[in-house]
């Protein structure tokens, strides 16, 4: 994330909050990452130097229509001032601005089976007691080669309870005493 | 080895897995954003310090030489094989260390002190000490004043080295650099069997692994593993394990310098490791200065020789001793000192090159080997003219002082004058008495590989050389002479020896000296 795109993202933040419409925008700016994350056409479009602004300028009016007008002045901006290669970044640093705003903490668990109601309770409780956090957004994610357990990642934290994790360090402590 | 019953290691394996604990554990982490070229970037670890370890998926471990606004540059110590786009880097809360015990010594180990000899872990206790450390402060340090002995006699009695000191030997390739000093430990088997062992440590950075082997079967067969350690890393292992290299030495030797006892390191190359950091920092996008080296290339070697000390003889102001790990504190002793041997290798003799002027600077002195005089038979190929000991004056013994004192002088001059040689007859007496002695000591002065001589031999057959005691024996004839002489000295004249040896150079020495020489070269008319 560059220092541009932080700052722009607090200057959205500063004005949606002082209109009481961080949590709107909050939501378009997800679906603002979202889209340009899913299509590779997009990024390449908006971080070309040769698509000429006028055409960039069309092509966001199109997808964001639908969007506040807090969305579309930023895009406008951002085309006038050149740094529309920036978007991306600016959305995710706003996502994560408003998280810390609103203490609210992403967290992302990997099961190797579908995660039940009740056991997503009880890895609530347990990201809660880790992070102190009252507002946990979970994201699931399955993946089959951890064997059992679960993985929960919060930000640069990792906590590791994963069948696969244990064989490891069984291997690595038959390893080392050998 | 005694036979493994099956049953012996089921029983181990049981009671290994009996009391292993599964647990969860809380790791920082990060993402690989690319690999390539031996160099990860992570994005993540937020937390992580520089020079720290990581581990990746898989084990590899690496070190964090980077720290940047939005990742972090990693170094791997291994294969990037298995590491791919989006695994995790954990941190390990480690700086990259060695373990270092008793049993190091007649070990062959590589950059982060495993063993590569076959030979099974390193045995005894072990205490972790880190690569990177700050070298001594100026009140725990004495100055050079214990000669180490090279037993090579052009070295000892005219570029004397003392315990602590760093001197540089450099030279073309094939000029006998790794001789000398592979002769320098195979000269401390002397202390070693008298009970005070030098230890010794050997580092081959960027060499071939046929190279080392035979470096390694040398030292075996002459009985100098007992007191020897080999780091290797090899020209095929990754760069960042060769950068480290020196360090894992200079961590071993300090072990054995901060419990009291004299270590010798020698690297051999220097040249080579700033060729290897020079790749890591260019693939971390450092920016090139000369040659291509960073910026930081003296503040390498330099913060690696500063390391050489010798400590200050006092237990009590020892053991306050800056940066000094935990697990040592209790182990520190006075007195002990590290030697340093750093070897660089010049691209036709041109000394004036980056790298080689760095360490001429760094080091207390230098000791040149030419290509051309080991052309001409005169090997150690040293060119004594100059080379030079700036503090190993001070260590010399002092009848090898006394002895030497003018060696050094005659035989400037003698080179000098060596060019008048060829008109024979024509020349003065006086011209012709220094070229004919400078021509008997440069044969004085060759030196077989693997042959070092005892500090009193090399005193008795200087004294002979420098007072012209051989003027009557042909040039061709001096190796003989030597031969003899020595035999004879240490046959019928035993005490005499040990007067010099406990730096004595009465008038009863000198006569004997003077009159077993008279005797001998009679012979050789």
């Amino acid at each position: 994330m560059s220092r541009a795109a932080i700052r722009y993202a607090k200057a959205v933040l500063d004005l949606t909050s002082e209109a009481s419409t961080s949590k709107e925008v909050y939501g378009e700016m997800k679906d603002v990452q979202k889209t340009i994350e899913g299509s590779k056409e997009l990024q390449l479009m908006l971080k070309s130097p040769i698509v000429k602004h006028e055409d960039k300028r069309a092509v966001l009016k199109e997808i964001f229509q639908g969007n506040s007008k807090t969305i579309l002045s930023l895009m406008d901006i951002l085309l006038n001032n050149k740094r529309v290669n920036l978007l991306e970044g600016i959305a995710e640093s706003y996502i994560s601005q408003y998280n810390k705003q609103e203490g609210i903490i992403e967290a992302l668990v990997t099961t190797a089976i579908p995660l039940e109601e009740s056991l997503k309770q009880k890895v609530m409780a347990k990201v809660k007691e880790l992070t102190g956090a009252t507002n946990v957004i979970l994201t699931k994610k399955l993946d089959p080669s951890i064997l059992g357990g679960f993985i929960l990642r919060v930000g640069d934290m990792q906590y590791n309870a994963s069948i696969a994790n244990n064989f490891d360090q069984l291997k690595k402590e038959l390893n080392t005493s050998r | 080895m005694a036979e493994v019953k099956p049953a012996e290691v089921s029983a181990i394996l049981k009671k290994q897995i009996s009391g292993f604990e599964a647990s969860a554990s809380l790791d920082e982490v990060g993402t690989v954003l690319t690999v390539g070229d031996g160099i990860a970037r992570v994005y993540g670890l937020s937390n992580v310090q520089y020079g720290e370890l990581v581990e990746f998926a898989g084990g590899l471990e690496g070190i964090v030489l980077n720290l940047e606004e939005d990742n972090v540059g990693v170094v791997l110590l291994g294969p990037s094989k298995e590491i791919k786009e989006g695994s995790t880097v954990k941190r390990t809360q480690r700086i990259a260390s060695v373990k270092v015990g008793e049993e190091i010594v007649g070990r062959v180990v590589n950059t982060l002190g495993i063993p590569i000899d076959g030979k099974g872990p390193i045995a005894g206790e072990t205490f972790e000490l880190p690569l990177e450390r700050k070298a001594p402060g100026v009140i725990y340090r004495e100055p050079v004043t214990e000669p180490l002995q090279t037993g090579i006699k052009a070295i000892d009695a005219m570029i004397p080295v003392g315990r602590g000191q760093r001197e540089l030997v450099i030279g073309d390739r094939q000029t006998g650099k790794t001789t000398v000093c592979i002769d320098t430990i195979l000269n401390q088997r002397e202390f070693y069997d008298a009970g005070k062992p030098v230890y010794c440590i050997y580092v081959a950075i960027g060499q071939k692994a046929s190279t080392v082997a035979n470096i390694a079967k040398v030292l075996e067969d002459k009985g100098a593993m007992a007191y020897t350690t080999i780091v290797a890393a090899n020209a095929s292992d990754p760069a960042p394990m060769q950068v480290y290299a020196p360090f894992t030495g200079a961590a071993i030797g300090e072990y054995f310098r901060d419990t009291g006892r004299p270590a010798l390191i020698i690297y051999d190359d220097l040249s080579k490791q700033a060729v290897a950091y020079r790749e890591v920092s260019l693939l971390l996008r450092r920016p090139p200065g000369r040659e291509a080296y960073p910026g930081d290339v003296f503040y390498l070697h330099s913060r690696l020789l500063e390391r050489s000390a010798k400590i200050i003889n006092d237990d009590s102001i020892a053991k306050e001793m800056n940066d000094l790990p935990d697990v040592l504190k209790n182990k520190v002793k006075g007195g002990g000192s590290l030697t340093a041997l750093p070897i660089i290798e010049t691209q036709a003799a041109d000394v004036s090159a980056y790298i080689p002027t760095n360490v001429i600077s760094i080091t207390d002195g230098q000791i040149f080997l030419e290509t051309d005089l080991f052309n001409a038979g005169v090997r150690p190929a040293i060119n004594v003219g100059i080379s030079v000991s700036r503090v190993g004056g001070n260590a010399q013994i002092k009848s090898m002082k006394k002895v030497a004192g003018t060696l050094k002088l005659d035989q400037a001059q003698y080179r000098e004058l060596e060019a008048f040689a060829k008109f024979g007859s024509d020349l003065d007496a006086a011209t012709q008495n220094v070229i004919e002695k400078g021509k008997r000591n440069v044969e004085i002065l060759k030196q077989a590989e693997s042959n070092p001589f005892t500090v009193e031999d090399q005193i008795a057959i200087i004294y002979a050389g420098s007072k012209n005691l051989l003027r009557a024996v042909p040039v061709v004839k001096v190796k003989e002479f030597e031969r003899d002489y020595l035999e004879i000295l240490n046959a019928k004249h035993r005490p005499i020896l040990d007067e010099l040896k406990a730096g004595k150079l009465t008038d009863t020495v000198i006569e004997t000296l003077e009159a077993v020489a008279k005797d001998l070269s009679a012979k050789f008319k």
